[in-house]
């Protein structure tokens, strides 16, 4: 990025004469800005020098538009999108959304939805009858590569699904979040009025994992120089499904159950149902549909567990293969 | 009256929790899609699910499918488990499953009831 950047994850709406509603997608906030400002703003894409952007508008004028963007952080200066202790967001792709590309995402989401569970069932039925021998290949390898592979296509999985629905998205990148490294999409899904939608794209990360499982599994069979590298990346691919499928805060099993029984913000919800006498008292007030919504609380707070239980797992896991 | 209402809210779990418990005691998959059968059947005829039917299939899965996911939790520690290993590592296994196991079911089972009943309530916690 050799200039100042707009940031991409604004939506500009043009509301009345000199005036423009600006939408920030990532901190859910809604603010407005003069005409010129937001003209001037939509035209810094990185690549183009603000100065040279309006001949017409002086040095100082230009200075001025600029500090008035940094001072309300409309602006990026590099492609790292956070940073703090222990996580760092590094931007890899801010994809341009044209007709091809939706079309593109459109058939990537048809083929998804359609392979992803008789290629898993395939996979799953003749490995199981063959149980070919898994000895050919790096195990270690296996396992680096089917996280190489099945963390940027989860991901991949859910831009396509979201630009197939007609949502928004800004941007693709890689993190590391809690010195475990990742990718993620930022995407905008207000605009997907469908539920049932909405839930497939939560999804979509899931059924690239589990298509990915199956035609891992088929090429074990398929490849017996390589059956224990394509042996460990499907398991990886599978653990990686099973994984985000739990409801733990941040996960996509968390985004797709709330979505399935209408509940927004889930884990927060639960939080403040529980903790807050108040509501607890009200909630009871409501009679047995009441004390549902505290049971569902309850349950929501303790598979949070489940985050823990995996750390321990895995540490227990690599304690047990190193000694 | 109020004594009627708390047996039947009682009452109306423990049928798919029984047929749970004895798919998992025959291990018998058609028993077990007779307790997901059955989970549907009490909450649509429930007054207190109507219009939330979704809440009452999350809740009565959470219960219904303990006995099932607790017999797939113990057959996969039993499976994972070596001579070398602490005990300790294979609780841990089966606790993971178990959860796997009940987030993958409620997800299932959700989706099912979505597609069921399109038109529900939103759900509060005010």
């Amino acid at each position: 990025m050799k200039y100042p950047r707009i940031n991409n994850w604004l939506i500009f709406e043009p509301v009345r004469q000199g005036s423009c509603r600006v939408t920030d997608c990532l901190y859910d906030e809604v603010f407005l800005l003069s005409g010129a400002l937001a003209r001037f703003a939509k035209q810094l894409d990185g690549k183009t020098d603000p100065y040279a952007v309006d001949p017409r508008l002086s040095w100082r004028e230009v200075r001025s538009l600029l500090q008035a963007l940094e001072e309300n952080d409309l602006l990026r200066q590099d492609r790292i999108l956070c940073k703090s202790f222990g996580t760092i967001c590094l931007t890899l792709c801010i994809p341009r959304v044209t007709p091809l590309l939706r079309a593109a995402a459109f058939l990537i989401n048809l083929l998804l939805n359609l392979l992803w569970l008789p290629l898993l069932l395939a996979g799953i039925l003749l490995f199981w009858n063959r149980l070919p021998p898994l000895e050919g290949g790096s195990l270690v390898a296996g396992c680096l590569c089917g996280l190489l592979a099945g963390i940027p296509l989860h991901e991949l999985g859910h831009a396509c699904a979201c630009l197939a629905h007609r949502g928004r998205v800004f941007e693709l990148g890689v993190m590391v979040q809690n010195f475990l490294p990742g990718a993620y999409v930022l995407m905008d899904i207000r605009t997907v009025k469908n539920r049932m939608a909405r839930v497939q794209i939560y999804s979509a990360g899931v059924q690239m994992n589990l298509l990915l499982t199956g035609i891992l599994l088929l090429l074990t069979i398929g490849v017996p120089a390589m059956s224990g590298a394509f042996f460990c990346a499907a398991v990886i691919n599978a653990f990686l499904a099973l994984l985000n499928l739990t409801f733990i805060e941040g996960l996509d099993g968390t985004a797709i159950i709330s979505e399935l029984i209408g509940a927004e913000d889930l884990v927060g919800s639960a939080k403040r149902a529980l903790f807050s006498r108040k509501r607890r008292q009200r909630l009871m007030k409501k009679g047995a549909a009441g004390g549902a919504v505290l049971v569902l609380s309850a349950l929501v707070l303790l598979l949070q567990l489940a985050l823990p239980m995996i750390y321990c797992l895995n540490f227990a896991e690599v304690i047990q293969w190193l000694f | 009256m109020a004594f009627l209402k708390r047996a039947a809210l009682l009452g109306h779990a423990a049928v798919p929790l029984l047929l749970s418990a004895f798919a998992a005691a025959q291990k018998s998959v058609l028993l077990g899609c007779a307790a997901a059968a059955s989970l549907f059947l009490m909450v649509k005829i429930m007054p207190v699910w109507r219009r939330r039917e979704s809440l009452g299939v999350f809740l009565l899965t959470a219960l219904a499918g303990v006995p099932l996911n607790l017999y797939g939790a113990v057959q996969f520690a039993r499976f994972a488990l070596t001579e070398e290993e602490f005990f300790a590592l294979s609780l841990l296994r089966g606790a993971v499953c178990f959860v796997v196991l009940l987030c993958a079911e409620e997800i299932l089972l959700g989706l099912i009831a979505r597609l069921l009943w399109r038109k529900q309530l939103p759900i509060s916690f005010e």
